[in-house]
């Protein structure tokens, strides 16, 4: 497949779900209240785009601030565990005890120690995105052929030395695939937390709407969060592409 | 009234000029932004905290119980929340449960819902019938007790767990006989459905049945009612100024929460807290002691009503968990 037929397939897909959506409502005589067609949900997008902006706004910012301090605590982790046994060993056990509680109940305690709103939304999303950082990075690194370490050993080089020269670029490809999901979670945490307690946000304005019997600015609001989700992972995509791009010897 | 202009106007000079000597206080709600939140954002915007020294952000809740436990983390000064939840939690420690001073629920919002062609009038016509009811809800938690009252034999009620959000709806199909729902949201959850809640529904009230608890009110946090008793009563006399104005007037009050979150449907917000001030706010009680006060003896009831459910040894007594010390004169809060 050439590349613009390959584009041109994967549009139609997505627009062809759209038209069955639309048509599939029609015709079975669905109520607006359970699944509202796409031309509602567009809509009332348009219609209420102005109240949303500020909605959408805070969530993209808490978005980004947690998924920002997860990258960070997210790479000195992975960095640690991967290159030392001893770090993988012991901490390995906690990271997968914390990541395997559910988020969602995480935000209440969060919010008795810094009341509702902006900061347990960032600490969701921030800890909701550590984790397959820290997984990625670590393989990327424990996975360094041994020869390339002999190499630098017979070349004198310390183990900080074959760390940066080896490791970390070692492990980039490793990391860029993982910031491809972790951003996609970090929206995830930050929805959960606003669902829970918060006075702005997409999760937050669903709840609002759906209180209200407004189901088509439900849906838009799940458009907004798949239309922002989907525009970070091709930014991380390409960043990916151009950062890491070397890894990719094959054609795919 | 003249020494309370006095202290309103002191709090003015002394707070004045930068407003950022006021006291900040952090509000919660019970749930998310609604019309019967009116009269918080109608104080705000109308400036009646600042007049009294109070700098109150307004933040949205996870529940009416939740209030009680936020206050206590120390995340929150003051909210709006459930009474009973005070109770409960004074009766583990008195010193450390936020105390309630201004009431502004003074009938429970708890009610069993049957269509309007059911032969069930009263509590006890429920037994052999199935009832749906929300696990872990308030309204499921206080069912034994309303039971007891009515004269109805819990064994021969089968309850079964159903989701808040689906009990209209399986009540519709007849998959149950009576849910157990919160008046406030069921009645606009009809509508919603597109149904008419006066002529195809009955609400049979828990108060109507005997079991005669409060429900949701103004709190505060125990440091700021020792430490800061002025603020209180600031706070208190803010809020019950806009609560008399809402009541006079429930579309500027629905128009105060739209304006707060344009999202809002402004009517739906607006037949919301009509039913509300209708059937939660105004009693023959409300009418006779004013808005925000308690019946102390009925406080006394509901304490030992909460007590049996929850089996706790000591009650707290019912002057740990209100204090009138706070509200506005009577001619302020009459309705």
């Amino acid at each position: 497949m050439t590349p613009t037929r390959q584009r041109l397939a994967s549009t139609a897909l997505i627009v062809g779900v759209f038209v069955v959506w639309e048509f599939f409502c029609l015709v079975a005589g669905i109520s607006e209240l359970i699944l509202p067609r796409p031309s509602r949900i567009v809509a009332s997008f348009i219609e209420y785009a102005p109240a949303i902006w500020p909605h959408a706004w805070q969530t993209l910012y808490t978005t980004m601030v947690g998924f920002f301090f997860g990258v960070i605590i997210g790479l000195s982790l992975g960095v640690l565990i991967g290159s030392s046994k001893l770090a993988y060993d012991t901490a390995y056990p906690l990271l997968v005890g914390i990541s395997s509680i559910p988020k969602v109940a995480v935000v209440p305690i969060f919010v008795l120690w810094f009341g509702a709103g902006t900061v347990p939304a960032i600490l969701t999303a921030m800890i909701i995105c550590i984790f397959p950082i820290v997984v990625n990075v670590s393989t990327g690194i424990a996975t360094v052929e041994p020869e390339l370490e002999d190499v630098m050993k017979s070349l004198k080089a310390s183990k900080w030395e074959t760390l940066v020269n080896i490791g970390l670029p070692r492990s980039m490809p490793y990391f860029f695939a993982s910031l491809k999901v972790a951003i996609t979670l970090a929206f995830v945490g930050s929805v959960i937390a606003e669902t829970v307690a918060s006075n702005k946000g997409v999760g937050n304005m669903m709840l609002i709407a759906s209180s209200s019997f407004n189901v088509p600015l439900v849906f838009a609001g799940l458009m907004v969060l798949a239309v922002m989700g989907v525009t970070l992972y091709a930014i991380f995509a390409v960043l990916e592409r151009r950062l890491a791009g070397w890894a990719m010897r094959k054609e795919i | 009234m003249r020494r309370l202009i006095a202290t309103a106007l002191a709090a003015l000079v002394l707070t004045s000029p930068a407003s950022a000597t006021d006291l900040a206080i952090k509000f919660t709600l019970d749930w998310k932004l609604q019309g019967i939140h009116s009269w918080f954002y109608v104080a705000k915007e109308k400036g009646y905290f600042a007049a009294e020294g109070l700098d109150v952000t307004i933040d949205q809740g996870e529940g009416s119980a939740a209030t009680i436990t936020r206050i206590m983390s120390g995340a929150y000064d003051a909210g709006f929340g459930d009474m009973n939840a005070i109770v409960q939690a004074a009766a583990l420690d008195v010193g450390a449960a936020p105390v309630m001073v201004y009431q502004i629920y003074n009938q429970p919002p708890f009610a069993i819902l049957v269509k309007s062609g059911s032969k069930v009038v009263a509590a006890a016509d429920l037994a052999g019938l199935k009832v749906g009811a929300p696990p872990g809800s308030a309204v499921t938690k206080l069912f034994p007790a309303l039971a007891a009252k009515a004269g109805l034999d819990m064994a021969a009620v089968d309850i079964i767990s159903v989701k808040s959000n689906l009990q209209e709806q399986m009540l519709i199909q007849d998959n149950v006989d009576a849910s157990l729902v919160f008046n406030v949201t069921s009645y606009l959850n009809i509508i919603g459905l597109g149904m008419d809640p006066e002529t195809d529904f009955r609400f049979i009230g828990y108060g109507a049945s005997g079991l005669d608890i409060y429900s949701n009110g103004v709190m505060v946090s125990r440091k700021l009612y020792t430490e800061h008793p002025e603020a209180v009563a600031g706070l208190v006399r803010a809020i019950n100024k806009a609560v008399m104005e809402v009541l006079a007037d429930p579309a500027m009050g629905a128009a105060a929460v739209k304006a707060e979150e344009p999202l809002l449907n402004e009517g739906l917000e607006q037949k919301r807290l009509d039913f509300a001030l209708n059937n939660l706010i105004k009693s023959p009680e409300s009418v006779m002691l004013g808005v925000g006060a308690v019946d102390m003896d009925r406080l006394a009831r509901t304490i030992r009503v909460i007590q049996q459910i929850y089996g706790f040894e000591t009650a707290p007594e019912a002057s740990s968990i209100f204090s009138d010390a706070f509200l506005p004169p009577l001619a302020d809060r009459t309705l």
